[in-house]
């Protein structure tokens, strides 16, 4: 056999993309593995399965007071001129107009109307987030920073927002905002910071005549329970097939 | 194989370009992306662990728990005290052990306004006022901005009697705090009290003179929690008394005044007038008659007229009268009996009322 004598620069090529290529195959291999073996879940001792949050708002008994606006903004360091709840007003007139007004979200209560036109009735109905089971909020986020958790609550990620605000578009109930100084979408969170550790929403606590409850699906001692199985409830658009969790008991047919 | 080298180049710039991939991908996705679906877990227990800003009732109720109390009496039960005064941060750590700063008290009349004021869209069985209204009908001038809600009403009670009625009625609220009564809220009897003083051409409270008032909680069938320990048998305590039982003119009230039901001058000067008059004429005016003459159980109560006690020995007027005695009403002249009788020239064991007249001494 002929000796085949190579040269040193081909020495050198072959052994260097030799050891270049083995050392990337081994770094891509170990972390795609990795990877693809599945992170361990996370160790706490709240279960997350184990709850499915909703709401009921009786709109019976609502002052518009607006206690519960100014605790959300205080216990979620919400910005000013942004609501994660607030409180709409409607009066029906006779000749069937229907005037809506929400003056800074309800916040500081309300003041008397002054208008023409004879007043048939006239209510209050806080909003919020409604924590759909068929989000489209969550649906079009390109990055997966707005999800659901397990126990129900719709959050968005702020370290993994980007800000593009389709969430904040697909939204149909208008709960979403983009949030001034962090750039990223915003809104209610059902005070998950709070609930996950059996307290009440910051709004829901602040209600003095008791007409927001949060509560847990799940616990049938729960009063949110007795309320969807016993009261007459009604949830917000429910055309959109969006399925929202929070239901009304009281609701006009006139409220948007 | 003769000329691979092209086949060779397009192999590894497959894998530079998968591994690239690959390694980019694992490198940018986030780690706890996918546990529970397309988003990133962690960012679970990032929201959970947020601050508390607003604490809870409970935790109030554990250095105020006086103030919890008062609350649960009145109809402000239901409102969150960080609603009015502010978030607990500011006030308490977390355990509410360490206390770091004061709390907001808002006594402002916008702060209750936001709630009472009155609006067309609030439910009509919410209390509400019209601010001018209601400073009209309480006798504030409307150009008055000091005079404060809180003023009138304890605003952990709103309609706590001895704040609220007391304001205008104090002598009332006074005479019920003395007697069996003081347990008895003024709205008990003087119900309904809707548009008292919250609208001007106030109306004037009801006053039920009625025996079927007084029998609610007093009749020996009236049951619930509000009923009386004192129960009485209507027809039995009637001919006791000396009233025909059919006569419906003679009411509870004319012996008993209903705001201190055993006032003594109304109540047994009825039958004992003489006696009450006397009393009422001399220093013994102070003392009430249950002092000498309890007990007076069943005394007008049941049909067999007891009687009460009357002890004229020594013994009634030297249990306040002899020197060192402890005194009913401070300042009443004490003496020592012995020294008093034998300058008199009397026997010592002469009774007092001998000379002196129980009702009116002097």
């Amino acid at each position: 056999m002929k000796e085949k004598r190579i040269s040193r620069r081909e020495f050198i090529q072959q052994v260097g993309a030799a050891a270049g290529s083995t050392a990337i195959l081994f770094l891509v291999a170990e972390e795609t593995l990795a990877d693809l073996a599945g992170t361990p879940k996370p160790v706490v001792e709240y279960d997350w399965t184990k709850h499915h949050y909703g709401y009921a708002i009786d709109t019976r008994k609502c002052i518009g007071c607006g206690r519960c606006v100014l605790a959300c903004k205080t216990e979620n360091k919400v910005p000013d001129g942004y609501y994660r709840t607030w409180v709409e007003r409607y009066h029906v007139l006779k000749n069937g107009a229907v005037e809506i007004d929400t003056p800074e979200g309800g916040a500081f209560g309300f003041k008397e109307r002054e208008g023409d036109g004879k007043v048939i009735k006239a209510f209050f109905v806080p909003k919020l987030c409604n924590h759909c089971v068929n989000t489209p909020c969550t649906q079009v986020c390109p990055v997966g920073a707005s999800f659901r958790t397990p126990d129900g609550v719709v959050l968005v990620d702020s370290e993994h927002c980007i800000g593009c605000g389709y969430c904040i578009q697909a939204c149909p109930y208008g709960s979403r905002f983009l949030h001034p100084e962090l750039k990223i979408a915003s809104k209610c969170t059902f005070c998950y910071h709070r609930i996950t550790k059996g307290l009440f929403t910051a709004c829901a606590q602040a209600c003095p005549r008791g007409a927001r409850i949060v509560g847990d699906f799940r616990d049938e001692n729960s009063q949110l329970y007795k309320i969807v199985s016993n009261e007459r409830v009604r949830m917000l658009k429910p055309e959109l097939n969006t399925e929202p969790q929070v239901y009304y008991i009281g609701l006009d047919g006139v409220v948007v | 194989m003769e000329h691979a080298k092209h086949l060779l180049r397009a192999a590894i710039l497959l894998v530079l370009t998968a591994g690239g991939f690959l390694y980019f991908r694992t490198a940018m996705v986030p780690e706890s992306f996918g546990t529970f679906g397309y988003y990133r877990a962690d960012a679970l227990e990032e929201h959970r662990s947020r601050e508390l800003v607003y604490r809870t009732t409970e935790l109030c109720n554990n250095c105020h728990p006086e103030i919890m109390v008062m609350r649960k009496e009145g109809r402000h039960f239901t409102i969150h005290c960080e609603d009015c005064h502010g978030p607990g941060s500011r006030h308490t750590d977390w355990k509410g052990e360490e206390v770091i700063g004061a709390m907001t008290i808002n006594r402002s009349r916008e702060n209750c306004l936001t709630c009472h004021r009155r609006l067309t869209a609030r439910p009509a069985d919410f209390p509400q006022i019209d601010e001018l209204e209601h400073l009209d009908a309480v006798g504030v001038e409307r150009e008055d901005t000091e005079t404060l809600c809180v003023e009138c009403h304890n605003p952990h009670h709103p309609t706590q009697d001895d704040t609220l009625c007391g304001n205008c009625h104090p002598g009332k609220v006074a005479l019920k705090s003395q007697g069996g009564h003081r347990i008895v809220i003024c709205r008990t009897c003087h119900y309904p009290i809707k548009r008292h003083r919250l609208v001007s051409g106030m109306e004037k409270l009801p006053k039920p003179v009625s025996r079927e008032n007084c029998a609610r909680c007093h009749d020996v069938e009236s049951k619930g929690p509000d009923a009386s320990r004192l129960k009485i048998d209507v027809v039995g305590h009637l001919v006791a008394g000396g009233v025909e039982p059919t006569d419906r003119t003679r009411l509870c009230v004319h012996c008993h005044d209903p705001h201190r039901p055993m006032e003594e001058s109304k109540l047994c000067g009825t039958c004992h007038g003489e006696q009450a008059r006397t009393r009422n004429r001399g220093v013994h005016r102070a003392l009430a008659c249950g002092e000498c003459h309890a007990p007076f159980r069943g005394h007008i109560r049941f049909k067999d007229k007891r009687k009460p006690r009357v002890d004229r020995s020594q013994k009634t007027c030297t249990r306040c009268h002899e020197a060192g005695a402890k005194p009913y009403v401070r300042g009443i002249k004490q003496i020592d009996v012995a020294g008093h009788l034998a300058e008199a020239g009397l026997e010592p064991d002469t009774a007092c009322v001998e000379c002196h007249s129980p009702h009116d001494p002097l």
